[in-house]
């Protein structure tokens, strides 16, 4: 339905969910939680993809019919974005299907870096072409006309988002079954939580900017340093994070706003040898309906079609 | 008592800590698994023939994929008494060792000989909510298991020195593993509605209760006997949950006494 009012615009995220709702808010049961997903991706993509009703008889989902309706508009559909933290099943779930790699993290570049190189590794071996757009981060960005503006303009309400909101209650954060041996295993990510847990209890700006949980500053500060993120962690999707705990709309705008006028500009073409790559781009349809093209003659919104 | 493995026609590789000789006894572990000392199992063994499986998921048992809930639980009980070729056994159990045991014995109650169950699993009661011991760190887990905490902290590391991070690590993956496992017959609430099926029930059964159990409360010992007016009902002083671990004596006693 999304795809289909926005013309073709949908991406569709697939999150396997956090401990925190899917397991203890929802009830899920850990160990069955990745499976119980797996099944749910292939009813959708089953649904948007058949022409005629069908039954599916799954394991966690048993439905007579299926009739999906409307389809989507992106053929065979829309692109596919999944969200992940670091399990190595999710890497190869993305590589077996050639899906996005989100990793959406409030901790920052220089945190996400052992993060996506882990991911890069998973994909030369799986020998994958390696073009940027594979792989997606998320980045809380706050632009200012100077570094000491930024400070001034949105400290208050960084900090709220950091030291009160993000709080995660310790034993929720990995439930037995929620991550696999395997990814247990691999290594250094228990450490990472852990060192996290300490990290956050009580951040100050400073902090928060030279350790690059977030990105603030003057709009060639932020330049630098988004340029440093996207290159260092190969990626050719930013999320964009500019609104942070309080922050009041006006705040927001502002930031949004010397984003798209100051930075944006000066990072495009950052891969310029996968510049045609739009495999993880929607692709919107091209004889779409232009409603704002009213009809010649009409005064006012309503009257448009009056006889 | 000695190890040998058995593998059942599901095609689980279970472990099986075998010992004594009499009538036969099969011990289902409880979530934590078999510890690395048992004396409970040493003492049934003076007077029974005594089979503790390890679950899949603990210890060196694998097969853990193929068993997702009650059933398939309940069922693989029954697969380890064929792969062990033993005929009507004593089934006994241990928190959630006790739930698979009273499941297996309402599924096919002429196949057990007696029912003999250590604060076991399966039962809730919305005014003693169980604690969730899948939302504790490690080191909170003493605190609600045993009637003595700090003996029992040793009790559950096995000795291991768990300020060395590779120890750790080793415990801590044992410990996911063998929680995931139990997860799909505890999580997020202990009750897949065995109470529905408790009426089958014909085996001669024991409750045993530690009364200072902090997990499942000795009020779930009431509760079992309201379902199950034919049972026997011990408590046990100076014991918590762990009551097999905590006084391993009264507890072989108790199920002496019972099993005859």
């Amino acid at each position: 339905m999304l795809d289909c009012i926005s013309g073709g615009r949908l991406v569709a995220g697939f999150p396997v969910g956090t401990p925190m709702d899917t397991n203890f808010c929802y009830g899920q049961i850990p160990a069955l939680t990745r499976d119980k997903y797996g099944e749910a991706h292939d009813l959708i993509m089953k649904a948007w993809a058949s022409d005629e009703p069908f039954a599916f008889d799954g394991k966690y989902n048993q439905l007579r019919w299926v009739n999906c309706w409307p389809k989507p508009i992106q053929k065979p559909h829309p692109p596919i974005y999944i969200p992940g933290g670091g399990s190595i099943e999710t890497w190869d779930f993305c590589l077996d299907h050639d899906y996005n790699y989100s990793y959406l993290s409030f901790f920052g570049y220089l945190r996400g870096k052992s993060l996506l190189d882990g991911y890069w590794e998973r994909v030369a071996k799986r020998g994958k072409d390696d073009s940027p757009y594979r792989a997606a981060f998320a980045q809380i960005i706050c632009v200012a006309d100077t570094d000491a503006e930024a400070e001034r303009l949105y400290a208050e309400h960084v900090l709220y988002f950091f030291n009160r909101c993000l709080h995660v209650f310790p034993p929720f954060a990995d439930p037995a079954g929620y991550r696999t041996m395997a990814t247990i295993k691999h290594g250094a990510l228990a450490q990472l939580t852990l060192a996290r847990q300490k990290i956050l209890e009580n951040l100050t700006w400073k902090q928060l900017v030279d350790e690059r949980f977030i990105i603030a500053g003057s709009p060639e500060t932020v330049r630098q340093q988004l340029e440093e993120c996207i290159k260092g962690l190969r990626i050719g999707h930013l999320f964009c994070l500019f609104h942070n705990g309080n922050m009041p709309d006006w705040k927001t705008r502002h930031s949004s706003k010397l984003f798209a006028e100051k930075v944006m500009p000066h990072l495009r073409d950052l891969w310029p040898e996968w510049k045609h790559d739009d495999r993880w781009w929607m692709h919107p349809m091209d004889d779409r309906l232009h409603p704002e093209e009213r009809r010649p003659g009409a005064e006012k919104i309503g009257q448009e079609w009056a006889p | 008592m000695k190890w040998q493995v058995v593998e059942t026609k599901k095609g689980t590789r279970c472990r099986v800590l075998e010992g004594g000789s009499g009538a036969p006894v099969v011990f289902f572990h409880g979530a934590g698994g078999l510890l690395r000392e048992n004396p409970y199992l040493d003492g049934l063994a003076q007077r029974y023939h005594v089979y503790a499986p390890e679950w899949p998921g603990y210890g060196d048992s694998t097969g853990e994929e193929l068993l997702e809930d009650m059933l398939d639980f309940a069922l693989h009980g029954w697969d380890l008494v064929d792969a062990l070729g033993l005929s009507r056994p004593h089934l006994a159990g241990h928190s959630m060792g006790g739930m698979i045991a009273a499941e297996m014995a309402c599924l096919a109650p002429r196949d057990l000989g007696k029912l003999a169950l250590a604060a076991p699993a399966g039962l809730w009661l919305d005014a003693q909510p169980i604690p969730d011991i899948f939302a504790m760190l490690p080191y909170q887990l003493a605190e609600v298991l045993f009637h003595d905490p700090a003996q029992g902290q040793a009790l559950l590391t096995g000795g291991a020195d768990l300020s060395d991070m590779e120890a750790l690590k080793e415990f801590y993956m044992g410990s996911q593993r063998r929680l995931s496992m139990a997860g799909k017959i505890l999580f997020p609430i202990p009750n897949r509605r065995l109470s529905k099926r408790l009426y089958r029930l014909t085996a001669p059964t024991l409750v045993v209760w530690g009364a200072a159990d902090r997990l499942i409360v000795p009020a779930y010992a009431a509760r079992w006997k309201a379902m199950i007016p034919s049972a026997r009902v011990v408590t046990v002083e100076n014991a918590g949950h762990m009551l097999p671990y905590e006084q391993p004596e009264a507890f072989v006693r108790a199920l002496g006494d019972f099993l005859g």
